[in-house]
């Protein structure tokens, strides 16, 4: 019997689950949340009762009670640590269990998170990601602030500020990095046809973020937190960019705020790909290093699937119809080969991603991230949040001869956090394709080893959790 | 703060189970199903850390589990306060200082 394992339980994974249990083969759907749907369909919580649910969350779960099948086994809170080099043995974790797990094929599903920057200040109480904003809001309804200025790229920015006024919070600016209009072209502008619905939920984002007295500015961003460590944010300096991100200081603003929320597109979460050895390249407008794939998504190692943002930012309509694909996909190959006829069977779904895929072209050339945005870092600014490595010490190790991000990383610890690099790669190429000149796809991958999340000793070694009972022993 | 007005996007909840938790030595009101970094953004907000040798505890910032700058002390244990629920008699702890040796 065939077993599919799929990681995670978003928009690609769920849709993967889905097609390949319709197509006959077991399947295990792990997720490390508590509730499946991923970031775009995330619930509030099973003991908060929705009084009258929104029609996001009616599709949502709908989607999500499709789970309910006699061949999906459904792993909740469960973190896939490590993966083999032929891709289908994984090691899992939960609670405090370590196990095991082999499966015929794997289909990655693990979206992605937001792309920060570092300017001064990142690091204090009250700057957080898009995203968090948005979990605390949609999934948790706190109020992540009172007085919030927004900062990044792309729609979500809108999204997320809507959230908040509808939240009752004070959103006092949105500030959209690009100036994205001047990308609309006679070239790509008709990929932009038939997109109403997209249009139209953008247009009431901004419509309640302007009745509610926020000011939007395209062109813009924040370039510095103000505040303390015991105070947390007490403003923010903002400035007009450049095309190519540069502030232009002289016509910089200090503004109030308690709370600054960034998010400046979206960055892959490659770890499982990279570490079972599938091939990725670099390319900027699907978020950086994604996996190359075949038509039908399967990774260069066969029987490894990579579906959804995870494998190249494209939204949630991209990533259910490139989840089904995988998941049909994967049900019909037959020891890694995909016959001739599963070919014919498969070519309306392929199609339907063509479409699609214009649209998230069309997206990354409007909010593409410039190498501007690595000038905002001041010396003493941190760049690695996890090992507290400013962007002087990134300098000098580029001065000794550091040219990659792995390079960085011996030099100076940079990336060998809890984090494993996952917020400040990017930054730290950003340096040094500053420094250098160097192309940032030339700055290298850091290399990945297992476990890619950290994991207690205690769990490894079964002796049981406490750091208090460990002084004991 | 807690989301008090209802918006029609953003449909009204009603919360369920509310129990104490032992926060930094003080006690919060939490409900069930909120994460604990919830909880602290319901107070006020997730507090700066002392500067300390201990790596990844750089605060809160991704929110969904990824960066781990939220690590607190659940019950003696490193747990993230983005993912990890409150539970009735928690004792959690944001203030981890390496201890002397």
């Amino acid at each position: 019997m065939k077993r599919i394992a799929i990681v995670g339980a978003g928009p690609a994974g769920l849709q993967a689950a889905i097609a390949a249990a319709q197509n006959g083969v077991e399947v295990t759907l792990i997720d490390g949340n508590t509730q499946p749907g991923g970031q775009y369909y995330r619930q509030p919580p099973a003991n908060f009762r929705p009084q009258a649910p929104s029609k996001h969350q009616e599709k949502a779960a709908a989607l999500i009670a499709r789970l309910d099948h006699d061949r999906i086994n459904y792993l909740s809170q469960t973190r896939v640590l490590s993966i083999s080099a032929d891709g289908r043995k994984m090691w899992l974790h939960r609670g405090h269990d370590l196990w095991e797990f082999e499966a015929t094929a794997v289909i990655l599903a693990t979206g992605a998170y937001d792309r920060p920057a570092a300017f001064p200040g990142w690091t204090l109480p009250g700057v957080m990601s898009v995203g968090a904003a948005q979990t605390a809001i949609k999934g948790q309804r706190v109020l992540p602030g009172k007085k919030i200025l927004l900062a990044g790229t792309g729609p979500l920015l809108l999204a997320a500020g809507a959230n908040l006024v509808w939240g009752g919070a004070e959103v006092a600016f949105v500030l959209e990095a690009s100036n994205f209009t001047d990308h609309i072209t006679s070239k790509n502008w008709s990929a932009l046809w038939g997109q109403w619905p997209r249009l139209r939920e953008g247009a009431n984002y901004l419509l309640a973020l302007r009745k509610a007295g926020a000011v939007y500015r395209t062109g813009w961003s924040v370039i510095k937190a103000l505040g303390t460590a015991e105070e947390g944010v007490t403003g923010a300096v903002i400035a007009p960019l450049d095309g190519q991100w540069q502030p232009l200081i002289e016509k910089a603003e200090k503004v109030e705020c308690d709370t600054i929320c960034i998010g400046y597109g979206f960055i892959p979460e490659t770890a499982l790909g990279r570490l079972a050895g599938a091939a990725h390249g670099y390319q900027n407008e699907l978020g950086g290093w994604v996996p190359q794939r075949d038509p039908f998504l399967q990774t260069s190692v066969s029987g490894l699937y990579a579906v959804g943002d995870g494998a190249g930012i494209g939204g949630a309509v991209l990533s259910e119809l490139e989840g089904r694909l995988a998941g049909t996909a994967a049900s019909l190959a037959q020891d890694g080969e995909h016959k001739p006829e599963f070919k014919r069977k498969l070519k309306p779904q392929i199609k339907g991603l063509e479409k699609e895929r214009k649209f998230q072209k069309l997206y990354s050339q409007l909010f593409t991230p410039q190498p501007g945005m690595h000038s905002w870092a001041q010396e003493d600014t941190v760049i690695c949040r996890c090992e507290n490595v400013n962007r002087a010490a990134i300098e000098s190790a580029v001065v000794l001869g550091a040219q990659t991000i792995n390079e960085v990383k011996g030099l100076t610890r940079a990336g060998m956090g809890s984090c494993q690099g996952r917020l400040c790669s990017h930054l730290v190429a950003g340096q040094i394709a500053r420094l250098t000149g160097k192309l940032h796809a030339d700055c290298g991958l850091s290399s990945i080893r297992p476990p890619i999340n950290p994991l207690a000793l205690a769990d490894v070694t079964g002796r049981g959790p406490t750091i208090e009972e460990g002084g004991e022993s | 703060m807690r989301v008090q007005n209802h918006h029609r996007q953003l449909p009204e909840i009603e919360r369920g189970a509310h129990f104490i938790v032992t926060i930094d030595g003080r006690q919060y009101e939490a409900f069930a199903g909120e994460t604990i970094a919830a909880v602290l953004m319901a107070n006020g907000r997730f507090p700066s850390q002392p500067a300390n040798d201990l790596p990844g505890l750089a605060g809160f910032f991704c929110g969904i589990g990824i960066c781990y700058g939220c690590q607190v002390l659940v019950n003696g244990r490193l747990q993230r306060a983005c993912t990890t629920r409150v539970e009735p008699q928690m004792i959690i702890s944001t203030q981890i200082v390496k201890e002397e040796e």
